[in-house]
């Protein structure tokens, strides 16, 4: 609120005599009321549990130091149905990797395209600069692994992908009737 | 009995029949066949699943498995096609086709500015403001046919478009709207029965506030003797004679602009509106009216 209103000065001392009149007392207006969480004060005040038994499983100290030094797991396939809300999960791995253009083709840069390029012909590191299409099986396996979010068309402005977005190039592909000359 | 009394009696009895609904509809009997797991020395061979391998062990590997091979999807080095997805302003394209063909299905009244609402309301475009989506990119297509005098106002628009429209004698504004600006000029009405004061217009966040103080794209916080000089020069740019818009007929109509914090055309932040006495509520406390106005 308070940086709308630095900002809204900002504009206003440059702007027109309408926009001139500062305000100061926003907060008289807008309603400020700290919010009393009364069940969870009392959780936090409930007494302490009961201390465990030393012989238990939980106060070993060897299985301690192992669940302490466990890595997060990376899951890298896709899950179908999360354990929070039963929903389908996109493999971050792909979208990492791949693009997904409006018409349902996928692009990729080239494998190997940093490796040993000292070795490589100006031809040869010219062509692993270049993205390339994946194949239709790769595309349906690709959209298998993301959500619909990743399938729903983007609308940036100033888009480098924006010509590749559509086909209307080419016959088969055009969606819109060609203009009657 | 004859057929006609069958008929009859046939037509009273489905007329004292309930209705079908989906509480009382089922299958026609013996319509659905359960497969079983045959059993026996015959039927029960390999029931479907195949003969060896991955297939009778029903093995379903993973998407993307390749059994063992490095998988396609983890080979192809990693490229940020994505990155910041998920703070970048999308802008829903509109072509000059599309806004023509409103115009000539009378699906917009040209005798009055038009903005996103009506535009909108013309059934034929939607944004969806909860999904990072901005308001209006008018695009070039179609800028050949276009032939409207218009007072449009776009969240977004390149050089042609706004030649296209000047060249008819139209104006053009780029605005900014804020996402809960657009949720109300989507769906005026909704915001109106919640019985809510109009809220202010948010100013544009840093990175497009050159975009929209800046004349060459007509954006709503330029200098509007700036603006005028840009449309000289891009009628000069472009080759075509700037249509005089103080000899207009319609200049009224044509010069109309919202304020910086307006939101609807005719309405101003504070007001409330009550549908159903049909009246508008103006706030009159001096610390609201200076909130408001600022």
């Amino acid at each position: 609120m308070l940086r709308c209103a630095i900002s809204a000065l900002r504009i206003a001392t440059f702007r027109t005599s309408s926009l001139r009149v500062p305000y100061q007392n926003a907060s008289k207006i807008i309603y400020h009321d700290v919010r009393n969480f009364t069940s969870l004060s009392v959780i936090n005040n409930a007494p302490p549990v009961v201390p465990l038994l030393k012989e238990n499983l939980i106060n070993n100290k060897h299985i301690l130091d192992l669940s302490y030094n466990l890595w997060p797991v990376h899951i890298r396939t896709v899950t179908k149905f999360s354990l929070k809300r039963g929903k389908r999960k996109t493999v971050k791995a792909a979208v990492k990797r791949f693009f997904r253009l409006h018409w349902g083709g996928w692009i990729r840069t080239k494998v190997g395209r940093h490796k040993k390029l000292w070795k490589k012909s100006p031809p040869q590191r010219r062509r692993l600069r270049q993205h390339v299409f994946c194949n239709s099986t790769q595309s349906t396996l690709l959209d298998k692994m993301v959500t619909k979010y990743w399938k729903k068309p983007k609308y940036y402005v100033e888009d480098p992908y924006a010509p590749y977005h559509t086909r209307e190039e080419f016959y088969i592909t055009r969606k819109k009737p060609l203009p009657k000359t | 009995m004859g057929s006609r009394q069958i008929t009859e009696k046939s037509l009273s009895m489905i007329r004292s029949l309930p209705r079908i609904s989906l509480g009382n509809i089922r299958d026609n009997p013996g319509s659905k066949i359960t497969q079983k797991r045959g059993r026996g020395q015959h039927r029960g061979d390999k029931h479907g699943a195949g003969n060896k391998g991955s297939g009778q062990r029903q093995n379903y590997m993973r998407l993307g498995y390749e059994t063992g091979n490095n998988p396609f999807y983890l080979r192809v080095p990693s490229e940020p096609y994505y990155r910041g997805h998920h703070h970048r302003r999308q802008y829903p394209p509109l072509s000059l086709l599309e806004l023509q063909s409103l115009i000539d299905k009378d699906r917009l009244d040209v005798t009055k500015p038009i903005d996103i609402a009506s535009i909108i309301k013309s059934g034929l475009y939607n944004m969806f403001p909860d999904q990072k989506q901005f308001g209006i990119h008018l695009t070039d297509e179609g800028l050949d046919i276009f032939a409207a005098k218009i007072n449009i106002e776009v969240q977004w628009a390149s050089e042609q478009v706004i030649a296209a429209i000047e060249k008819n004698g139209g104006v053009i504004t780029t605005a900014y709207y804020d996402p809960h600006s657009l949720f109300l000029l989507k769906n005026p009405k909704k915001f109106f029965e919640t019985g809510q004061a109009i809220p202010r217009r948010m100013i544009p966040p840093p990175d497009v506030i050159e975009y929209y103080t800046n004349p060459k794209t007509r954006g709503y916080l330029a200098d509007p003797e700036k603006i005028s000089h840009e449309r000289l020069r891009l009628a000069q740019k472009y080759g075509y004679e700037l249509p005089e818009l103080e000899n207009d007929v319609s200049y009224n109509m044509l010069i109309e602009r919202k304020d910086p914090r307006q939101i609807f055309f005719g309405l101003e932040p504070g007001w409330v509106i009550n549908l159903k006495d049909k009246c508008i509520l103006k706030p009159r406390d001096e610390e609201l009216l200076r909130f408001y106005s600022s």
